[in-house]
């Protein structure tokens, strides 16, 4: 068991990460190249950065739709908060950050990040708590509204499930008194969990993390069409004399 | 169900219909001059190929395919599934009819999954029966779009899938018809007016502008170096006699009676291509921005229609050729003639209670949505707004070329424009303002089906007659 919490803490981490930060930045610049594409083959090509940038920021902090679906609207925010702070700034997980730049980085040998970063055990255990509750809120409402239920696919709950692994078994690591399984078991299971997380993250819906800015941008790039198109596709389908 | 007691109505009809068309074996949504008989979807997949070969719509689909959340949010927002609570009316499922076929047979991911996982979807005619029918429910309003937290643009999807569609023949026999008219002749617009009998009209117009205002009012015809060409859906020539009036009245009384003119070879501006055709809609910008080419003038200046409107302001940068010309809305310009104080109004001719309805077209971007109400406001005392209005406004359930078909009028009835008519109702004013030909005519049809205690007017309608002439 140890060995394998050693396997999975250092080579497997740091080979899911890699591989993530790798697929996602692949992701994003098939998105850069399509829009110039875009941009490219049409005649109009002008962007408008503000619109664009606040097509983006409206949804960083969604206030303005809260009148819809208030409680899905709110548990999904939340969620998201705890989602992303937990795993970057719980303090044991900022020790893995600094040890893992000072590796990366050429004649460091420790560094050490500031502490006002690091989310202290009782915060990190509260949004903790959080994030479980949410999940199991979202799955319910994902699984109780007639609408999600209708438009959801298996990979949409399992996911859901999924990512309340390593939040429910981090926690019982840090509680060792609530814990029924053995630390090192919880802790493989946690770390095992998380790596999945990263390997899935740039094949599933959870790209967009990386992809959220191009998905709010879309509407403003796509309605271009390139000139001439629509002779080639009646042509190629239709011949040359295609009629209306 | 809602729908019961127009089917009632309807009955006799349909039981002609079917009589004769019982030769052509199944009933669809919509006429169409070539439904699909046998191998609709390899036939459907064939187009698809060729549209991404040739188009845009790859980098769409590959972002919409990746990042689809399945939320639900976007129900919230639709007009007809908040009628119908039918899951095949969500726009994400109708979205994802389209993405799934995408995903299966266009991408690395589908085709591994069918080689190794025995994925079990495979497109089948039925699909595409479900597919024609679901694409032509949505109004292509685009309401949903500002709901969507990833920014999943559905009408872009709708309007996608009805270009497919339409590479293998599958489109309403009413859009097909009028756009056939437009671009193949022999009179080269929807409504096929010949010109003389345009000539007619506008002298008609002429003396009746000059019998309500006591001015000489011009509609110029075929004028060369004017600033202004001017585009009006072509069927408010024989359907809209007051809006016409009321634009040249303004046009007139902003100081521009010489500085516009209608083209006499191509004097319609309605382009079905936004609704359902890229092909289309090229051809007509092209044919719009060739005749202000002609005329050496300088602006396209469109009538209140909210889809002409927005496929040239959308189109005419992208087909319009070197330095393509302004695109600018007859609203656009009042507005800066009424605060100028160029236009001054008579706040007591219609002391009515108004209400305006809002064009999706031109209001869910935020481009025409204050202009109007700040002309609204100089001259109409009692005006009431209807929830939502704005970039959140209801479409009228005529919207994305559903209003021309004539088949589906229960559908629009009792469907698509219920949530107007109830907004409509709660507003409970005398006259609604309805500055687009399609909302007017679906909003006019609405108020005789369901009797509703008010009448439908444009906006210039209204300047018509409420203009200060010094």
């Amino acid at each position: 068991m140890e060995q394998w919490l050693a396997y999975a803490r250092g080579p497997l981490f740091l080979a899911t990460f890699l591989f993530m930060v790798l697929a996602l930045a692949r992701l994003v610049a098939i998105h850069l190249l399509a829009m110039r594409n875009v941009l490219n083959n049409t005649e109009n090509k002008q962007l408008a950065p503000s619109y664009l940038v606040k097509s983006v920021t409206d949804w960083i902090l969604p206030l303005h739709v809260l009148k819809t679906r208030p409680l899905f609207s709110v548990t999904s925010f939340i969620w998201h908060i705890g989602l992303i702070l937990v795993p970057l700034l719980f303090v044991s997980h900022v020790l893995l950050w600094e040890r893992g730049l000072a590796t990366v980085i050429p004649y460091v040998d420790s560094i050490t990040l500031p502490g006002f970063i690091k989310m202290n055990k009782h915060i990190a255990d509260l949004l903790t708590i959080i994030v479980i509750l949410c999940t199991a809120a979202l799955f319910v409402m994902r699984a109780v509204s007639p609408v999600s239920r209708a438009i959801s696919e298996p990979v949409d709950y399992i996911l859901l499930v999924l990512i309340s692994i390593p939040f429910i078994t981090g926690f019982l690591a840090v509680h060792p008194s609530m814990n029924p399984i053995p630390y090192n078991a919880t802790m493989l299971l946690h770390i095992l969990s998380a790596e999945a997380i990263f390997v899935l993250i740039p094949f599933t819906k959870m790209a967009h993390v990386a992809l959220f800015p191009f998905g709010r941008i879309s509407s403003d790039i796509y309605w271009r069409f390139p000139e001439g198109a629509g002779h080639k596709i009646a042509g190629e389908m239709h011949g040359e004399e295609a009629k209306v | 169900m809602a729908s019961e007691p127009a089917t009632q109505e309807a009955a006799p009809q349909e039981t002609q219909e079917s009589s004769q068309e019982k030769a052509s074996k199944k009933k669809y949504f919509y006429h169409m001059e070539e439904p699909c008989t046998d191998d609709c979807a390899r036939k459907f997949l064939a187009a698809f190929a060729t549209v991404l070969k040739h188009s845009n719509y790859k980098y769409a689909l590959d972002n919409y395919s990746r990042v689809s959340m399945h939320c639900g949010r976007c129900a919230t927002l639709c007009p007809v599934y908040e009628v119908t609570k039918d899951p095949k009316d969500i726009p994400c499922y109708r979205t994802n009819l389209l993405v799934r076929i995408y995903k299966r047979y266009f991408t690395l991911t589908g085709h591994l999954k069918t080689k190794y996982m025995s994925s079990n979807f495979h497109l089948q005619d039925k699909d595409i029966d479900e597919l024609l029918e679901s694409l032509y429910r949505c109004t292509a309003c685009r309401r949903c779009w500002l709901e969507c937290p990833m920014g999943i643009d559905h009408g872009l999807m709708t309007h996608m899938g009805r270009y497919i569609l339409s590479e293998m023949r599958i489109m309403p026999r009413a859009l097909q018809v009028a756009t056939r008219s437009q671009l193949e002749g022999p009179i080269f617009n929807t409504s096929a007016i010949p010109l003389p009998a345009l000539q007619d009209t506008i002298e008609f117009l002429e003396e009746e502008a000059a019998d309500i205002t006591g001015q000489e009012i011009k509609f110029p015809l075929g004028q060369k170096d004017k600033e202004y060409v001017f585009f009006a859906p072509v069927s408010d020539y024989m359907m809209e006699a007051e809006t016409l009036m009321g634009c040249a009245a303004a046009l007139k009384a902003m100081g521009l009676q010489d500085n516009w003119t209608i083209g006499d070879v191509n004097y319609d501006g309605i382009n079905y291509g936004l609704f359902y055709s890229d092909w289309i809609w090229e051809r007509v910008i092209k044919n719009m921005v060739a005749e202000v080419r002609r005329l050496n003038g300088k602006k396209i200046l469109i009538g209140e229609c909210g889809h002409a409107s927005r496929s040239a302001k959308v189109g005419v940068p992208l087909w319009g050729g070197k330095n393509p010309p302004p695109v600018v809305n007859i609203m656009e310009l009042t507005y800066e003639a009424v605060k100028n104080g160029k236009i001054k109004l008579n706040p007591d001719r219609w002391p009515q209670k108004v209400t305006y309805h809002d064009p999706c077209n031109i209001a869910r971007l935020g481009w025409i949505v204050d202009q109007p109400r700040y002309i609204i406001k100089q001259f109409l005392k009692n005006f009431v707004e209807m929830t939502p209005n704005g970039r959140y406004n209801y479409c009228c359930g005529g919207g994305g070329g559903t209003v021309s078909m004539d088949e589906i009028y229960d559908f629009r009835m009792n469907i698509g424009g219920m949530r107007k008519v109830d907004q409509m109702k709660a507003a409970g004013a005398e006259i609604v303002i309805t500055p687009c030909a399609n909302c007017k005519k679906q909003v006019n049809e609405l108020i005789q089906y369901h009797k509703l205690p008010m009448e439908n007017k444009g906006l210039h309608d209204l300047i018509l007659e409420a203009i200060i002439w010094d």
